[in-house]
């Protein structure tokens, strides 16, 4: 029984020390936000309030249109977790549920391209972007991400697990294809949904490649671009200013993260990333 | 009849807007980067150069250099954040834990920090003159480290960092396999007089199989195509030992404008990781 | 068969291509209206602080040619954005910034897209400083870009703490008087004041050894055009670096464009044997040392004459773009018209369009450096010319490498810079 104390103290001592570690960099850039290019790096300021949270946010909204910036950021990544998840559900439904020709060799197909590193396929990508005359445009960005398989598969499995006679049943019942798919399958989804969501939302928040080729405007910009061309070499970095930025630009993930995080961690929890 | 039909077609509905996307935004620019490989492309037209593209990156010692930076960091880093991923997954996993959700949420957070902010904060932690990491470890030593100056020191910090980032996310996963190991296998464990540690090994581990290898083989893919951590934090440097193959195929693309070359390494790279795919496949599948 | 599927590919391929490729240039646009006033659109990429400036001459441009609309967009300097449009030959700017060390390897990686802009430079060529236009003549003859700024250097040097140690600026000749002076001032702060610093491991800068190299005069390319890193000059300008760092004078910078920030905010360093457009960076980056520092002649290796050039960019015009007479009177506006002076000197760009150095501005005493610094700086304008040819970007990629085998693993400088000659010369014989 002593034993058992003793493990358990360790136990909360590991957990505790992750957590700490994991928020680490949180709480610093936090404080770091506060703080001017100079004191960042001093450690006598480290965990203490400065006072150029304003001037840092002043400077960053003077070299680019900010909040135009955060509202693309927004609104790519919403369109597209929105769009992969009407598509890939329903392509992995036709995975899951469904013998037709043709079907082996599209999984194959999806399969091999998760392999392809994403460098592959930027310069033919941007050609037909701008054969598209998408380029500069949300949607450049959003519309090629939908050709992403990640979501296809995880959905696939998921749809696996739910039982061929409530199907059956229902169609003996006369109901149609897709009315069986929108009012029975799919509401039994919402924790796998919510997963491949926030996932799909994080991801694309995050994304920075691409923007970087694609988009030219300063107002169109997204945040990670924002960030990048703030450190980039040959320039002097305003960290007050980059922190600032970091800091805006993790609020709308957080705030989404923790609106659904409950769902989220069930989801992922109930197997829906299992492969 | 029309039943029949019906079902034919149903299922190409259903996947049709994903083929869609598929083939213009994935399987097209596959095609036209593999011709690349093949020619020389400048001037919005192909020059057909056989396999020369391909020679170049075999005999390139910088390609080899960054294929075994690469190779190092993913035989070190997936091990130990796996390693950690099922430690954390197991104690978050007691039942009468408390603080259990908090501590799940947090554990999990450091994915939500986009990929450029938190390499620009890594590379403040880890600047020798000023940095979080060097001033803390003055308070012990004489000096920290000049961690951007030694190769295996360069490496180290990015695999923290990744490390750092991921492991939650692969814990979240391993919970998932955990919470599918029937309570019932656990008791019976216990009824046999096994430990904590045995349990583990008997039953926690074969339990959690296939989780694992979902979560190695997407830590490997991603280790091979680490990209903007070393573009961020390290920029390859020093002399090269942090060069990742998918940044040295950015670089030949992008900054010596040789996209035929660029090609030709990312199909070399395809191929690296089928093979490791299938081998990890393969491995999992015997026993 | 297998040929068969290739080319069927090939086809496929390139129809976008050439669907994507053929915009623009058909559509034959007026670009002046009849009683001869501008009219047009056109983008233009520039970066840091060029990109301000030519957003100011823009505003000017625009005012005096109401039918003009010129749009500048602030872009990286690794050309991330310019690349993939040049590459696929669409969407390229009309006007677009370049180093000078690029234009040439752009000119012959996109033939045919950059415009021969020989007809504004050829009647003015004594205006321009010779190594700045050299930089942009091809080996045809022709002009492919229009010069921006040069990047003369000087010793900009801390006077209060060269006051402290009682060191007189104009003791430092060359490059060993500079080392000596180092050693002093090293050794009466305790090991604490360096003379200068820069990135040992060179993956975040190559800045110095290319100054020290380009100072004697040598060129990165034998007469037959082959690379060479191991010519005297390159020896000398390495070996004489590794004496500075083995000196203890020098400081390291691993990421060099901040570090060198952090250094001077805490006066770790004393000197900077710099170009002149650092001294805006300076201004806005450590502004608490106005006044406490002067400018000298660079040190030199043979005491003599040490002017060398480092940096400085051009602007390209695109063969493709709709609207050549504007994109031309805008540059010519800009860079060749001594009326903006004023904003291209705010900006710190020194001008390589020589008039422009008449203008008041230049003149005007810098509270920063105590000195005016375009009158000052025009003395150092005579650097050596330099041929950066058309693989620059693989030259410095291997001299990347060499510095950090140099300085951080103690290599041989002459054997590390072999290496790097026969990497930079397989990377150009694959093209």
């Amino acid at each position: 029984m002593k034993n058992k104390g003793i493990s358990n103290i360790v136990i909360y001592f590991f957990l505790i020390f992750a957590c700490v570690i994991a928020l680490f960099p949180f709480i610093w850039s936090a404080f770091a936000a506060t703080h001017t290019n100079t004191q960042i790096y001093s450690i006598d300021y480290a965990f203490r309030l400065g006072s150029s949270l304003a001037e840092n946010f002043e400077k960053l909204s003077t070299a680019f249109p900010i909040w135009k910036n955060m509202m693309n950021s927004i609104f790519i990544a919403a369109v597209y977790t929105i769009g992969i998840l009407v598509i890939d559900s329903m392509a992995g439904y036709a995975f899951a549920k469904y013998e037709f020709k043709g079907k082996s060799l599209f999984f194959g197909l999806f399969m091999m391209s998760m392999f392809i590193p994403t460098q592959v396929t930027l310069i033919p990508l941007f050609i037909e972007m701008n054969s598209f005359q998408m380029i500069d445009t949300n949607w450049s960005i959003i519309l090629p991400g939908f050709a992403s398989v990640f979501g296809v598969f995880l959905m696939r499995q998921n749809f696996m697990s739910f039982p061929n006679e409530l199907i059956e049943s229902a169609r003996i019942d006369g109901a149609g294809h897709f009315f069986i798919f929108i009012r029975i399958v799919l509401p039994t989804m919402r924790p796998a949904l919510t997963s491949l969501g926030i996932l799909s939302f994080v991801n694309q928040w995050g994304n920075f490649m691409w923007p970087l080729i694609t988009l030219h405007s300063q107002d169109k910009y997204t945040m990670p671009l924002v960030l990048s061309l703030m450190v980039q070499p040959g320039y002097v970095t305003d960290y007050g200013a980059v922190m600032v930025g970091a800091l805006l630009a993790l609020a709308p993930v957080l705030i989404f993260f923790l609106i659904f995080q409950k769902n989220f961690i069930n989801g992922m929890l109930s197997g829906a990333l299992k492969g | 009849m029309r039943k029949k039909l019906n079902n034919l077609i149903v299922p190409y509905v259903f996947i049709l807007p994903f083929l869609i996307f598929f083939l213009v935004f994935m399987a097209y620019p596959i095609i036209f980067s593999f011709i690349m490989c093949f020619s020389r492309y400048a001037n919005a037209s192909f020059v057909f150069k056989g396999l020369d593209n391909f020679k170049f990156v075999l005999n390139d010692p910088l390609f080899w250099k960054a294929m075994k930076n690469t190779f190092i960091m993913l035989i070190i880093q997936v091990p130990v954040q796996t390693f950690l991923a099922v430690v954390l997954a197991v104690f978050l996993n007691g039942k009468k834990l408390k603080g259990r959700g908090l501590m799940r949420m947090i554990i999990f957070m450091p994915i939500l920090l986009d990929s450029v902010s938190y390499s620009i904060i890594f590379s403040i932690f880890f600047n020798y003159e000023n940095g979080v990491v060097n001033n803390f470890l003055r308070i012990f030593l004489p000096d920290g480290p000049q961690w951007m100056n030694v190769g295996w020191l360069a490496k180290a910090v990015l695999m923290i960092a990744i490390t750092w980032r991921w492991t939650g996310y692969n814990t979240v996963i391993m919970l998932s396999g955990l919470q599918s190991i029937s309570d019932d296998l656990y008791e019976a464990a216990s009824i046999d007089g096994a430990g904590r540690v045995k349990q583990f090994f008997y039953v926690t581990l074969p339990g959690l199989k296939q989780v694992l290898i979902f979560a190695v083989i997407l830590s490997v893919t991603g280790m091979l195509q680490l990209f903007t951590e070393p573009y961020l934090l390290t920029k390859g440097g020093p002399v090269n030992e942090t060069l990742t193959i998918v940044q040295y195929l950015y670089e030949k693309g992008f900054e010596s404008f040789d996209f035929g070359v660029a090609s030709a390494g990312s199909y070399i790279l395809v191929l690296i990781i089928a093979v490791l795919t299938w081998l990890q496949l393969k491995a999992t599948k015997e026993d | 068969m297998k040929r068969k599927v290739l080319s069927v590919l090939l086809v496929a391929a390139s129809v976008v291509t050439l669907a994507a490729g053929c915009g623009g240039n058909e559509t034959n646009v007026q670009t002046s209206s009849e009683d001869g006033e501008l009219q047009g659109e056109i983008k233009v990429y520039a970066w840091t602080q060029m990109a301000t400036a030519l957003s100011d001459t823009a505003e000017r441009f625009m005012e005096e040619n109401p039918g003009v609309t010129v749009n500048v967009e602030q872009v990286d300097g690794s050309y991330t954005k310019l690349l993939p449009e040049l590459a696929s030959g669409v969407g390229v700017p009309d006007v677009f910034m370049v180093q000078n060390t690029d234009i040439l390897s752009f000119v012959k990686t996109y033939e045919g897209q950059i415009m021969d802009v020989s007809d504004i430079i050829t009647s003015e060529e004594d205006n321009f400083v010779d190594s700045a236009i050299a930089a942009c003549r091809a080996s045809d003859g022709k002009y492919y870009a229009v010069p921006i700024d040069i990047g003369p250097c000087g010793l900009m040097y801390r006077t209060d703490i060269f006051e402290e140690y009682g060191i007189n600026v104009e003791d430092i000749k060359t490059w060993d008087d500079y080392i000596e002076v180092g050693k002093q001032i090293l050794e009466a702060s305790d090991g604490e004041m360096r003379m200068t610093g820069f990135n040992f491991n060179g993956s975040t800068s190559q800045d110095f050894i290319k100054m020290l190299f380009a100072q004697q005069g040598g060129s990165y390319y034998n007469d037959d055009g082959t690379v060479n890193l191991t010519s005297e000059e390159m020896l000398t300008a390495a070996e004489k670096l590794k004496e500075m760092v083995d000196a203890g004078i020098m400081m390291d910078f691993p990421d060099e464009w901040n570090d060198r920030i952090t250094a001077l905010n805490e006066s770790q360093i004393c000197t900077l044997p710099y170009a002149v457009w650092y001294g805006i960076v300076m201004k806005d980056s450590v502004a608490d040392q106005a006044g406490l520092w002067g400018v000298a002649p660079m040190p030199s290796f043979d005491g003599e004459s040490g002017s060398v050039s480092l940096g400085g960019s051009v602007l390209a015009i695109s063969e493709n773009t709709e609207y050549p007479e504007v994109a031309k009177e805008f540059v010519k506006f800009s860079l060749m018209d001594a009326d903006q002076a004023d904003i291209m000197y705010a900006q710190s760009q020194y001008q390589a369009y020589k008039p422009y150095w008449e203008a008041e501005c230049y003149k005007e005493t810098d509270e920063y450096f105590g000195v005016a610094m375009g009158e000052v700086f025009s003395q150092w304008t005579d650097a050596p010319e330099m041929n950066f040819g058309e693989y620059f970007t693989d030259i410095t990629d291997a001299l990347s490498t060499a510095i950090g085998e140099i300085y951080i693993n103690n290599a041989n400088p002459a054997d590390a810079l072999k290496t790097a000659e026969e990497t930079a010369q397989a990377a150009i014989d694959n093209k």
